[in-house]
């Protein structure tokens, strides 16, 4: 059997019934059918409410699809020390990322070493942005406080949403730069964050709209957007 | 030439009832049409079945076949396999009036029988049957590596692809050549 060989319209309908997850892997198998995937998935892809990176907060760090019913789980984050032997790797924007399937959530797994966690995840919304389009929302949700402080952040291109958990644990350098190098562009939530205020040019105070436990009076001086709303103890 | 007799409805004689008037008015006999695929089988399909197939049922309409003309003259299909063409008539017989279900688990399992199959009934437009086989074709890659996608659909690699454009490519400025040569030797 060979796909090539199908009409066009035929490979859209199979393409189509083909769950996400597997869709990614399938785009891998040559430059050739990611481009037909692209052309022919355009309206399934603008129907994607958001795709979700839970980064380094507690539980499995994944990158999902949400609905209103479940999350379509598209790929996942693991230690390489607990990769198992039956992994493969793939050229990730330019990137040799080793991957495995994994069966619980059904769908790929990448691994990273702890000094390159952050390339890994930039490595794959770069990919991401590629297939699926810079027209769905990409939201990363990051946190602090259960493993080491130090993590950076990392820089994510057409970022939409971006929710920081125990920022008061973040190292602030690491997340001032962040916040300055980043533009996200629709809204940032900041739970539970510390006393330090950011910097008044940084690119926080430029979002269209920002959410958390933030300075009255700093985010009265220097917010630029249009919504910000400051929860007060 | 032998023929199948697939599809033939056996309806019974209506009994006398006190049903209401228009429960009671006459059956209207079903007609059959004729198709053969590549091995020259021809198979008795009712009309009521081929609705399945959009291309069928506009030749029907739109050419005037009568049940006659249909018999003299079976709608041939010599790009489908004798056996694809059985499958794809037994599934719009089974299937004839009847809702489709969202599923269909009757569908082959080899590789190349599914492959036959679908490009039959994209040729022969039978929509509800094309859905299930690409649900089928669609879930051979489920949860497959992108190694393993490349052998179950055969998908070139990127060095391969572009040695195949490259020499399309000579292929194309040879002909080219030639045209060209051809056109001057007319000229001449």
């Amino acid at each position: 059997m060979k796909l090539s060989n199908l009409p066009y319209l035929v490979q859209k309908e199979i393409l189509l019934n083909i769950q996400y997850s597997d869709l990614i892997m399938l785009s891998f198998a040559s430059k050739n059918v990611k481009k037909i995937i692209k052309s022919s998935q355009i309206t399934r892809f603008k129907s994607i409410s958001s795709i979700v990176y839970n980064y380094f907060l507690m539980g499995p760090e994944m990158v999902y699809i949400p609905s209103k019913t479940k999350r379509d789980f598209i790929m996942g984050m693991k230690n390489r020390n607990f990769l198992n032997n039956t992994c493969f790797p793939l050229n990730v924007s330019g990137k040799i990322i080793a991957f495995e399937l994994c069966t619980r959530y059904r769908c790929p797994v990448a691994s990273y070493q702890l000094d390159d966690k952050e390339s890994v995840l930039e490595s794959i919304h770069n990919y991401f942005l590629d297939l699926f389009g810079s027209s769905v929302e990409y939201h990363l949700k990051a946190g602090y406080g259960w493993r080491d402080n130090d993590d950076r952040i990392p820089n994510l291109q057409n970022l939409s949403v971006c929710s920081i958990r125990n920022s008061r644990f973040a190292n602030m350098t690491n997340l001032q730069n962040f916040l300055a190098s980043n533009l996200v562009s629709k809204r940032i939530y900041m739970v539970d964050k510390g006393e330090d205020s950011f910097d008044p040019e940084s690119k926080f105070y430029q979002t269209e709209s920002i959410e958390g436990e933030l300075s009255a009076s700093a985010t009265l001086r220097h917010f630029q957007g249009r919504q910000a709303v400051v929860t007060c103890h | 030439m032998s023929s199948t007799e697939q599809g033939t409805s056996s309806a019974a004689p209506a009994e006398p009832t006190t049903a209401p008037e228009s429960a009671a008015a006459p059956e209207v006999p079903e007609s059959f049409y004729y198709v053969h695929g590549k091995d020259k089988v021809v198979h008795k399909v009712s009309a009521g079945a081929l609705q399945h197939s959009a291309l069928i049922h506009g030749m029907i309409s739109n050419l005037g076949y009568t049940e006659e003309q249909a018999k003299a003259n079976p709608f041939p299909f010599e790009n489908i396999d004798g056996d694809i063409l059985q499958m794809v008539v037994d599934w719009c017989n089974q299937h004839k009036g009847k809702p489709t279900p969202p599923e269909d688990t009757n569908l082959p399992k080899q590789k190349e029988k599914l492959f036959d199959l679908v490009l039959a009934v994209n040729y022969l437009e039978i929509k509800e049957l094309l859905t299930y086989c690409c649900k089928q074709v669609a879930m051979m890659v489920k949860g497959k590596s992108p190694e393993e996608i490349r052998e179950i659909w055969m998908i070139p690699t990127d060095a391969e692809d572009e040695a195949a454009e490259k020499e399309a490519k000579k292929r194309a400025g040879k002909e080219a050549a030639g045209e060209t040569a051809a056109a001057a030797g007319d000229a001449k």
